[in-house]
């Protein structure tokens, strides 16, 4: 066995929350994202004893995460139907659902509509809030790469957010 | 830039929402995204439910294990065999160059037997043409 059960059951504890959230903001789909995240900890299962540091199965999991995520999302393109149906799912808020719940629901609409590269990048970013260079190194791009997409991604954020929530969003200085 | 064709959908997303009127007013873009992208907990009994699937994978695993030979061993065994398929082939190969020697050795010490023998009766003769009688 590569690794003992109560140490297992520990990591998927500590991480679980890191990589579902991973895997939701990239398929942007609530049971694929708990699929990838489950083969992503059995991965790890068969991996543990290869992971030396718990910073080292930190950054695994945020890679390998990122790329079920990624597959998950293309082979989900491929089906346009399950696309269209997930679109279909209209949010209903009442009076009592407060201002940053929506605002964050709004966001997340956002965010799944952004190109998968930038994506992920601004998912990296801002969820993790890891540094372009740290994003470079976990995706195996170029720190520049990165950056590019970040600011693309925070361009077209900005512009569907002036559209979206009806006033300006500033500019940065 | 060219905007991706998803970004005009859905069309709902394009409706002004008043309730977000105060959206990027107050701090940075990016702080508002941090907030708003915090890390949610999966499904209750997502731990339960890895475990589970970790539990019934083992079994499978080592039944795999089990019925299929590892190739280091099996390749180890095929070796073994050929090897010994080969040394055999060889002591019969060695074998049976030594019995051809042994059988060509023997023609020939028959030869040189006869060819003596020959030899010997002739000059018998001769001595025996010459009135020199020898003894038997």
């Amino acid at each position: 066995m590569a690794i003992e059960t109560d140490e297992f059951r520990r990591l998927i504890e500590t991480h679980q929350r890191m990589v579902f959230s991973l895997a939701l903001r990239i398929t942007g789909e609530y049971s694929a994202a708990e699929e990838v995240a489950q083969d992503v900890f059995l991965e790890l299962h068969r991996s543990a004893e290869r992971l030396a540091s718990e910073e080292h199965i930190r950054f695994w999991l945020r890679r390998v995460a990122v790329h079920r995520a990624t597959d998950a999302l293309r082979r989900r393109a491929l089906r346009p139907e399950a696309a269209a149906e997930e679109w279909m799912e209209d949010r209903h808020f009442d009076a009592a659902t407060s201002s940053s719940v929506r605002l964050q629901a709004r966001l997340e609409d956002m965010l799944r509509a952004l190109p998968e590269p930038l994506r992920v990048a601004v998912v990296l970013r801002y969820q993790e809030e890891m540094l372009p260079d740290e994003i470079a190194r976990l995706l195996n791009q170029p720190v520049a790469t990165v950056k590019s997409h970040l600011q693309r991604g925070l361009k077209l954020l900005r512009r569907k957010a002036a559209v979206t929530m009806k006033e300006y969003v500033r500019e940065p200085a | 830039m060219n905007q991706p064709e998803e970004w005009n959908q859905p069309e709902d997303l394009n409706q002004p929402d008043e309730s977000f009127a105060d959206f990027g007013q107050h701090a940075d873009f990016g702080q508002q995204l941090t907030q708003a992208l915090h890390r949610v907990a999966p499904p209750d009994g997502f731990t339960e439910r890895v475990m589970a699937r970790t539990q019934s994978s083992m079994p499978a695993r080592a039944k795999a294990v089990t019925m299929t030979p590892r190739p280091g061993r099996w390749a180890g065994g095929a070796i073994a065999a050929t090897l010994l398929v080969g040394l055999f082939a060889a002591e019969r190969t060695h074998i049976r160059r030594q019995r051809e020697q042994a059988e060509l050795a023997q023609r020939q010490f028959e030869v040189a037997i006869r060819i003596t023998d020959e030899t010997l009766e002739q000059t018998r003769q001769q001595l025996q043409r010459a009135g020199i009688e020898l003894g038997n």
